[in-house]
């Protein structure tokens, strides 16, 4: 099918109507379309809606050797498909699928927008490698903000599983073992695009199809929240002044910092709502089975390092332990919230301030490592960071000997 | 065996059985007649542009070539494809009036949102049907696609894949002419014994009444005076995809102007 040919009149009217300071659908000059962020139901898929503009991003993570040239660092690949549903003739258009990803890599990996060695597993033989899919659906004009915005948001939305790393053997943990991970996003860069008409004295901002065709030429920004620029990219046969430039990221230094705050509501409000949905997160029921696992050590073990335990000691740990468990036994599941309100949470990052209890909480092997049981912390039904910690990497000893009994914290 | 006089029974089917059937008429721009269709876990964007121009080798002199392209949710190809592809087409080159547009081609491009497999061709062929609808297009009939499961001694129409426990595994996926309530095509999976295959395509014949009059909802619902908001997609909370929430951004949708 045959991409449409604008005719000549509409191309007049669209000029005619920016010298005189309108524009066909109403707006001001510099005024933006409102857009529309939804998240699906995977982690790292949203679409994105800009007026008629429809973008559609997924983020997919594998695990793969790294480039050789980087070997601590994970990869980014950017790839952008333009739907035969965008425009008629619009399957057959590879300038703009080309160009496109092009800009986003720009916008998105040299940028440095996600911290690429945090995807690092292993050095030199494992890394995560993210692949970035854009569905361009619908053209109504500014693809490059929408498939920009569209991807950010995939990035940030996105949760890749945890690895644990034991001796040289690298293992993804299920979600019900442990919570996705998401992407270390350093900065939030968009792209804002102006359309130049009259040899550069009229420009536009967030241009529809019809005046992107009818345009002399595109800038394109891209600012983060910092006013900082990413990216600046110009097309088409124009010629600008450095005041015409300056002026440009200043709108656009607005038009991302009010974008990036849209995108940060929309992915508490998402969080706020898969949350909801299941009351238990992972994390708490990784918590009970270290619990039990805990509370069977202490049966199990018999010499432990350090003071010896009578069996009145013991018995009583067990039944602290039993006690605590049966809170997650028994209580229902709407009823998650209340557990963890019988008393101050005793978990919390080891301080010089705080000693006494602190010191239990992290026994040092040669003292007592049968105390270890957590208490029954705030387990809030918030889907809170998991933090990788040095101790969470190191191989699970046996239970019977002492290590086994030092639980890895989880921040709150 | 089906005999063409049978006429269909009243029954307790009601809409509750074709599960979270939402759709909405004409939300691509940029093409004659668009649709999305969700049924269930199965999401459905459909476009089409005709009477459009066509390629010399797929001419017709005397109709309209129906060329339909399919891409799954993961953007990779196989003969699946062409296999939704060839039962969409070949329904839709009996239900559209092709002989009124000689010498063109009418393009049909399902885009797969997200799918749980079984409830993917009544889906496609359904939302394929609203997107001509959307379009205008003449059509001799509307036809309607139908999954039935048989679970047991039941069958369970357009089943959710929490309510497919126990079945062993066949399907049926039949398409009926909603106006004469004869068969148009129909498409098997798995095993089936022949009291299966039959009971299924009864039921299916019930269904497909339902999923008549919600192409008459959205129609009206197109064309109804309720002011409809062009940037905002579909008006009501209930209307919305199950699995696309919308979330964040001001969502009046109003122009910003001064």
């Amino acid at each position: 099918m045959k991409p449409l040919v604008p005719s000549t009149c509409e191309t007049n009217s669209v000029v005619d109507a920016v010298s005189k300071g309108t524009r066909l659908d109403g707006r001001e000059l510099l005024d933006h379309r409102e857009a529309t962020i939804q998240f699906g139901r995977e982690y790292g898929t949203c679409q994105i809606r800009l007026g008629n503009t429809r973008a559609l991003a997924t983020v997919r993570a594998e695990l793969g050797t790294p480039r050789p040239s980087r070997p601590n660092e994970g990869t980014l690949q950017v790839a952008v498909d333009v739907t035969s549903t965008a425009a008629p003739g619009a399957d057959r258009s590879n300038d703009l699928t080309v160009g496109l990803e092009r800009l986003l890599e720009r916008c998105l990996r040299e940028s440095r927008c996600v911290d690429q060695e945090s995807l690092c597993v292993v050095a030199d033989e494992k890394v995560w490698q993210l692949r970035l899919h854009v569905e361009l659906l619908d053209l109504g004009g500014n693809a490059c903000d929408a498939a920009a915005l569209a991807a950010l948001a995939a990035l940030c939305h996105f949760r890749r599983p945890h690895v644990s790393v034991t001796g040289g053997e690298v293992r993804l943990c299920p979600a019900d073992e442990a919570e996705p991970v998401p992407l270390a996003v350093l900065h939030k860069p968009v792209l804002v695009t102006f359309a130049f008409f009259g040899d550069g004295q009229h420009f536009v901002a967030d241009p529809t199809e019809i005046e992107e065709r009818a345009s002399e030429g595109l800038l394109t920004v891209g600012m983060n929240s910092y006013r900082e620029i990413c990216t600046l990219h110009l097309t088409g046969k124009l010629l600008l002044n450095k005041q015409q430039v300056l002026e440009c990221t200043e709108l656009a230094a607005a038009r991302a910092r009010s974008l990036t705050s849209q995108l940060r509501r929309a992915l508490t409000a998402d969080e706020a709502e898969r949350t909801a949905i299941h009351p238990f997160p992972g994390l708490a029921r990784v918590e009970l089975e270290r619990m039990a696992t805990a509370a069977a050590s202490v049966r199990l073990s018999g010499a432990v390092r350090g003071p010896a335990l009578t069996a009145e000691q013991i018995s009583e740990m067990e039944k602290e332990v039993d006690e605590k468990l049966s809170v997650f036994r028994h209580k229902d599941m709407a009823a998650a919230a209340e557990i963890g309100q019988g008393g101050a949470s005793q978990w919390g990052p080891p301080s010089d301030d705080e000693e006494g209890d602190q010191d239990e909480m992290w026994p040092r092997t040669a003292e007592t490592p049968a105390k270890t049981a957590p208490a029954a912390s705030d387990s809030d039904s918030e889907g809170e960071q998991t933090v990788l910690h040095p101790e969470d990497l190191e191989p699970h000893a046996e239970p019977g000997t002492g290590k086994g009994l030092r639980c890895p914290m989880p921040v709150r | 065996m089906i005999s063409a006089d049978m006429k269909s029974e009243e029954g307790d089917l009601d809409e509750d059985t074709i599960n979270n059937f939402t759709c909405e008429l004409g939300v691509l721009s940029q093409c004659d007649g668009s649709a999305t269709l969700c049924n269930g876990l199965t999401a459905v964007l459909v476009a089409t542009f005709g009477p459009v121009e066509v390629r010399q080798q797929r001419e017709l002199v005397d109709r309209s070539s129906i060329e339909v392209t399919f891409r799954g949710p993961h953007g990779v190809e196989g003969v699946e494809d062409r296999r939704v592809e060839q039962l969409v087409r070949s329904t839709l080159e009996q239900c559209v009036f092709a002989a009124l547009h000689p010498r063109t081609a009418v393009s049909v491009v399902l885009n797969v949102l997200e799918t749980d497999d079984l409830l993917l061709l009544s889906t496609c062929v359904n939302a394929a049907v609203l997107a001509l609808l959307d379009s205008s297009l003449s059509m001799k009939y509307l036809p309607a696609a139908v999954t039935c499961v048989p679970v047991g001694d039941r069958v369970l129409v357009n089943p959710l894949p929490s309510e497919r426990q126990g079945s062993s595994g066949g399907s049926v996926t039949a398409v009926y002419d909603t106006g004469s309530e004869r068969l148009v095509a129909c498409r098997t999976a798995g095993q089936l014994s022949a009291e299966q295959l039959t009971s299924c395509l009864r039921e299916a014949r019930r269904a497909a009444a339902l999923v008549r009059q919600l192409y008459r909802r959205a129609v009206a619902a197109k064309f109804s005076k309720e002011p409809r908001d062009p940037w905002a997609g579909p008006s009501r909370a209930e209307d919305m995809p199950p699995s696309w929430r919308r979330l964040g951004g001001q969502q009046t949708g109003e122009q910003s102007t001064s």
